[in-house]
């Protein structure tokens, strides 16, 4: 699959039409604002996760990704899973989907890509994917680092700079 | 509860048998099978017999070492005009001179009480000890369809009796394809649990089987949560030992029976040779992993979680697999670097042609 980058705005009907024929793990179940709902699995027979994006009115818009199921497991430090903003949303990136770009072609895999590196985070304490600097998490390459508590892993974190929620997808 | 995948997963590889055993256990049948192609001693239903697998080898629901390969033969139907005994005694005789390579010639048994079947014995050469056995059973088809109920011989060999072990190996297929893959290992986690805790004594391997079968079966525990996500391993297991203490544990008062375990297909009570005293241990030991697994259930701590598990299974084997888990840190290393989405997974780039490209991202958040 490939979509084409649009010249003008995305409407939230053409993202829904780009969700319906690529996303069928995700459906609709609100407008206005526009929210989608997902089964996710990032590795066949794993962990199945409830997904909600919530995508505001217009394409553009800050877009917010929540897990209702199951409960992620929290960093001792924040009290808060990995890469979640205050409210506990997730942050798959450090930049919003532009109002040019699907929401299936990009927010939908970067949740894919978060949740893998989660599930291995899980399993060994370090977060392998990318991570914007200065918030990064467990970046120890230490084999012991597996050993360790997921409440206790302090290996590698630097403080994060303040930030306000919805600054990224 | 921490899922510890790596864990469960490392935990069913090492409950699979010794590779040496699985392959004895593959080639088995078919040495027995052209073994009594060639005795005049037995009739079966066709010139060369027909066999099948059964047990939990057949499907494949082994946890730990195989001990013993489980085979029917199918016999001909003019057997049941006779006495049982007689072909027990024709399949022992014609079973006497079976060879397997790398083993000394096999002890048949058959006149032990409480057998159905002809029971061999082989040893490795020099060792008094049974290192591995096959019971050959003796089956009477009705018609063509193997799945059906069959008669083998009772174990007072009085008579012929129904049973239907290949139909439950297909039932259990189909409920564990509806439960997407849950059951048959948890059946095999069950049974370690057994083992682990309670090394002898019954209840016999396929009580628990039969259990954890009936566990899913009638849907003693949920099959997804509220909104549809699905629980991990360790949930599961905590839910299924749950469910099987209160199904099967509310015995233990004095001039109660010991509970009914039906057979997945023709109802009767499998375990009705239960001993009291073997049932009410099983219980406290069921109750003691419980109480052990509900204190880490609100746990983030990986230690603290590990530890118990260890507790429940064993150290020995709930330990991941060194090299499942490098080749995983490598598919993570480039899946950081570039991946796509195909087939419902998250995959590297490099080993999809097809799928969707996963933009370039980086996730942050306030840590």
């Amino acid at each position: 699959m490939a979509f084409q980058r649009g010249v003008r705005p995305l409407t939230m009907a053409e993202q829904e039409l780009a969700m319906l024929q690529h996303r069928p793990a995700f459906t609709r179940t609100r407008r206005h604002p526009w929210v989608w709902r997902g089964l996710l699995q990032v590795r066949p027979g794993g962990q199945v996760y409830v997904i909600d994006i919530i995508a505001g009115d217009r394409s553009g818009a800050v877009i917010e990704v929540w897990c209702r199921e199951p409960i992620l497991v929290p960093t001792k430090e924040t009290g808060r899973p990995p890469h979640t903003f205050e409210r506990g949303s997730l942050c798959v990136n450090d930049r919003a989907a532009t109002p040019y770009e699907f929401i299936a072609d990009t927010t939908v895999p970067w949740i894919y890509s978060w949740f893998y590196f989660y599930e291995r985070w899980l399993e060994t304490g370090i977060w392998y994917g990318p991570q914007a600097p200065g918030h990064e998490l467990g970046t120890t390459t230490d084999a012991t680092a597996r050993s360790k508590s997921i409440a206790t892993n302090e290996a590698g974190r630097t403080p994060a700079p303040k930030r306000t929620r919805g600054e990224a997808a | 509860m921490l899922p510890l995948n790596d864990h469960f997963d490392g935990l069913l590889k090492n409950l699979n048998p010794p590779d040496d055993r699985q392959a004895l256990a593959e080639t088995l049948p078919p040495i027995v099978r052209d073994h009594l192609a060639k005795s005049d001693f037995l009739a079966t239903v066709e010139e060369s017999p027909v066999s099948r697998l059964a047990g939990s080898y057949g499907r494949r629901t082994v946890s730990g070492d195989i001990r013993d390969v489980d085979t029917l033969i199918f016999v001909d139907a003019s057997y049941r005009a006779k006495p049982v005994e007689d072909v027990l005694d024709d399949l022992a005789a014609a079973l006497k001179d079976l060879e397997v390579e790398g083993y000394e010639k096999g002890d048949v048994k058959t006149n032990r009480k409480q057998r159905r079947s002809c029971h061999v014995e082989f040893r490795h050469s020099g060792s008094d000890d049974p290192s591995f056995h096959i019971d050959v059973v003796p089956v009477i088809r009705p018609g063509d369809d193997p799945t059906a109920i069959l008669d083998i011989p009772d174990r007072e060999w009085t008579r012929w009796v129904p049973t239907q072990p290949l139909g439950y190996g297909q039932r259990l297929s189909v409920l564990n394809g509806e439960w997407n893959g849950e059951v048959v290992p948890m059946i095999r986690y069950f049974k370690r649990i057994k083992f682990h805790n309670m090394p002898t004594g019954r209840p016999k391997s396929y009580w628990s089987e039969v259990m954890v079968y009936h566990v899913f079966a009638d849907g003693l525990v949920p099959k997804t949560r509220p909104l549809g996500g699905s629980y991990n391993r360790a949930e599961r297991m905590l839910q299924v030992l749950r469910a099987i203490l209160a199904k099967y544990g509310q015995n233990t008062a004095e001039g109660m029976e010991t509970p009914l375990v039906a057979d997945p297909c023709l109802g009767h009570n499998v375990a009705f040779a239960w001993p009291k005293a073997d049932y009410i241990r099983w219980v406290k030991v069921l109750t003691d992993d419980i109480n052990t697994l509900a204190a880490i259930e609100e746990s983030t701590d990986r230690d603290e979680s590990i530890k118990a598990w260890e507790k429940v299974f064993g150290e020995d084997v709930f330990q991941i697999d060194e090299e499942e888990v490098a080749a995983k840190e490598q598919e993570a290393k480039s899946i950081a670097t570039a991946a796509r989405i195909a087939g419902g997974a998250i995959v590297p780039a490099a080993s999809a042609t097809k799928g969707i490209v996963v933009p370039a991202h980086r996730a942050f958040g306030d840590q």
